[in-house]
């Protein structure tokens, strides 16, 4: 049973998920030196990290006309709510806030990287980075109510919004197995509110980096760190939802989350190497031709079965 | 009225769909990753539609470099040095690589955007060609057999082959007669070919085998003709595509500085 935990794991649940992210970093990095042709070594797992000094020493980059409150604001708000999405993730039997709507708080700090990617690419009054802000909006328009059906077809199965619920539903049977569509398209909307991979659309090498173009120092470092935490959110997010929580012979719970979390983020990993990105002008007709009646009809499943 | 830090506001203009919308007037290159070198495009934008394209001369200090690298076989041939078909073949291989390089780039797939770089530049240190072999078909089929590229590349800067012959386009983009999916799969087979000819002996024909932008002759080089096309191919289309259909054109504008009698060096 899942259980509201104590004060401190408010401080060990953002320290978890940046333990997660930076894995996540590392596992990349990885990855990227062995399709270079580098040596691969332990230093190469923390290459990508050496550029955190060098981003808090950054002298900040000056722009005409900047709206500097509402860029900040965007900043801000895409790791402060990757962060707080972590409280009704349960590690194990605990979990920092047992919310009867946790799937909802879940979905509500997503959708707040909509209005924190926008803002930071309107903030810097350029073009590219403003093109960057509406792509994500674009490809917000794409993903969001597929993943939307992907979670309530979980939260229909436990026919509870409480997380807890949704694990404990799971007893024999994941969710994974049952509704393997929904699985997958999360696992998509978890790329796409980390902006990565296929999804890395509103960041695109071919706008210069749009939202994180005209970012520097600090600023950059919060939006990439930002993107690598929902990643890490996500793939933790996806255990309790899919993959039955903590729930496995042998090990304890926490054990058993952190397996299937690592396992979910090193999947995400590579997916993302293996596909070109997604232009929203295109996915967008395939979002809503496609997936979203097929999400639909896999919300029918559980509903079905509960009705049964 | 006061603008914010006193910038004009942005002029209004009809777009595609009848509406008024602003303009925005910014000019892609010199200087952006993945865009071919020295190449300027101003461009008028409406949301992130091109609604004007046009191809800016480049200041002097940009074609400054001598020498056009990837012709250079070509170039050598024309001054009357012998030049073997292999090495041709080599350096056009790895000129298509360098230019999918930079279209994987663009296109958002940084990994296989990083193997075409590697295999280009054991090309360029004379690897055999049976070294490059095995992974050169890894590649080719990972990228050419790619249906998610396929699918995002579809439809845009349609060229035929009436068009490209029109308006003087030979090599790859006009063999490949088609949209950007056919232009960078015509790279694709054009290389597989060129790989399994690295060690040929016999002297390179310059009027049947094309430099890697297309038939060489003095006075035209073949990027002159592919710049000439682009404002064209980018009026309509968005900023996203406009920068797939650039990179799958791929104009070398070295070359424009070899032959004096290029567009950029006209006026």
């Amino acid at each position: 049973m899942t259980e509201a935990g104590t004060w401190w794991t408010l401080l060990a649940a953002p320290v978890l998920l940046l333990a997660l992210a930076g894995l996540a970093v590392a596992g990349s990095a990885l990855l990227d030196a062995r399709d270079a042709g580098r040596p691969v070594r332990v230093a190469t797992l923390g290459r990508p990290f050496l550029g955190v000094p060098r981003a808090l020493l950054a002298q900040p980059r000056r722009l005409p006309a900047p709206d500097v409150l509402l860029w900040r604001a965007g900043v801000i708000t895409v790791p402060v709510a990757a962060i707080l999405s972590t409280l009704v993730i349960p590690f194990g039997g605990a979990v920092v806030a047992d919310l009867s709507v946790g799937v909802v708080w879940f979905n509500a700090m997503e959708v707040l990287t909509w209005a924190g990617l926008w803002l930071a690419g309107w903030g810097p009054n350029a073009a590219f980075s403003l093109v960057g802000g509406y792509r994500f909006l674009a490809q917000g328009l794409a993903y969001e109510l597929p993943l939307m059906f992907a979670l309530i077809s979980a939260a229909t199965g436990a026919q509870s919004l409480r997380v807890g619920d949704v694990v404990a539903a799971q007893h024999g049977l994941w969710f994974a197995v049952w509704m393997p569509f929904a699985f997958v398209v999360y696992l998509a909307g978890v790329l796409a509110f980390s902006f990565l991979g296929p999804f890395a659309y509103p960041a695109g090498r071919d706008i210069a980096d749009g939202v994180l173009g005209e970012t520097s120092g600090v600023d950059q470092l919060l939006l990439q760190a930002g993107r690598w935490l929902w990643l890490a959110s996500g793939a933790a997010m996806a255990v309790p939802l899919f993959l039955g929580g903590g729930a496995g012979p042998g090990l304890p719970g926490w054990a058993w989350q952190a397996v299937k979390t690592v396992l979910v983020l090193g999947l995400l990993v590579w997916v993302m190497r293996r596909l070109p990105v997604l232009r929203a002008d295109r996915y967008v007709e395939f979002a809503w031709v496609v997936l979203l009646p097929v999400a639909v009809l896999q919300t029918l499943v559980p509903a079905l079965a509960a009705l049964g | 009225m006061d603008m914010p830090g006193g910038l004009p506001m942005a002029g209004q203009g009809q777009d595609r769909d009848g509406l008024t919308l602003d303009q925005l007037h910014i000019s892609l290159g010199p200087l952006l990753a993945d865009w071919p070198s020295g190449l300027i495009v101003r461009v008028t934008l409406q949301g992130d539609v091109v609604q004007q394209a046009e191809v800016a001369k480049p200041g002097r200090s940009a074609l400054a470099v001598s020498g056009a690298f990837w012709a250079e076989p070509w170039v050598r041939e024309a001054a009357g040095e012998r030049v073997s078909g292999g090495a041709a073949a080599r350096r056009r291989a790895a000129a298509h690589l360098d230019s999918l390089a930079r279209l994987l780039s663009v296109a958002g797939w940084p990994a296989e955007a990083t193997v075409a770089g590697r295999l280009r530049d054991d090309l360029l240190e004379g690897a055999p060609g049976a070294a490059v072999w095995p992974r050169l078909e890894r590649f080719a089929s990972r990228v050419g057999r790619s249906r998610t590229l396929a699918w995002l590349t579809r439809g845009i800067g349609g060229l035929s082959t009436q068009e490209a012959s029109d308006a003087g386009v030979s090599g790859p983009a006009a063999r490949a007669g088609g949209d950007v999916t056919d232009r960078y799969r015509q790279w694709l087979a054009d290389i597989r070919r060129d790989v399994q000819r690295l060690e040929e002996a016999s002297p390179l024909r310059p009027e049947v085998d094309d430099s890697p932008r297309g038939h060489w002759r003095d006075g035209a080089p073949p990027s002159d003709a592919l710049v000439r096309l682009l404002p064209g191919l980018l009026k309509g289309a968005e900023l996203a595509a406009a920068r797939l259909i650039v990179a799958s054109l791929d104009p070398d504008l070295d070359e424009l500085t070899v032959t004096p009698g290029g567009v950029m060096a006209r006026d």
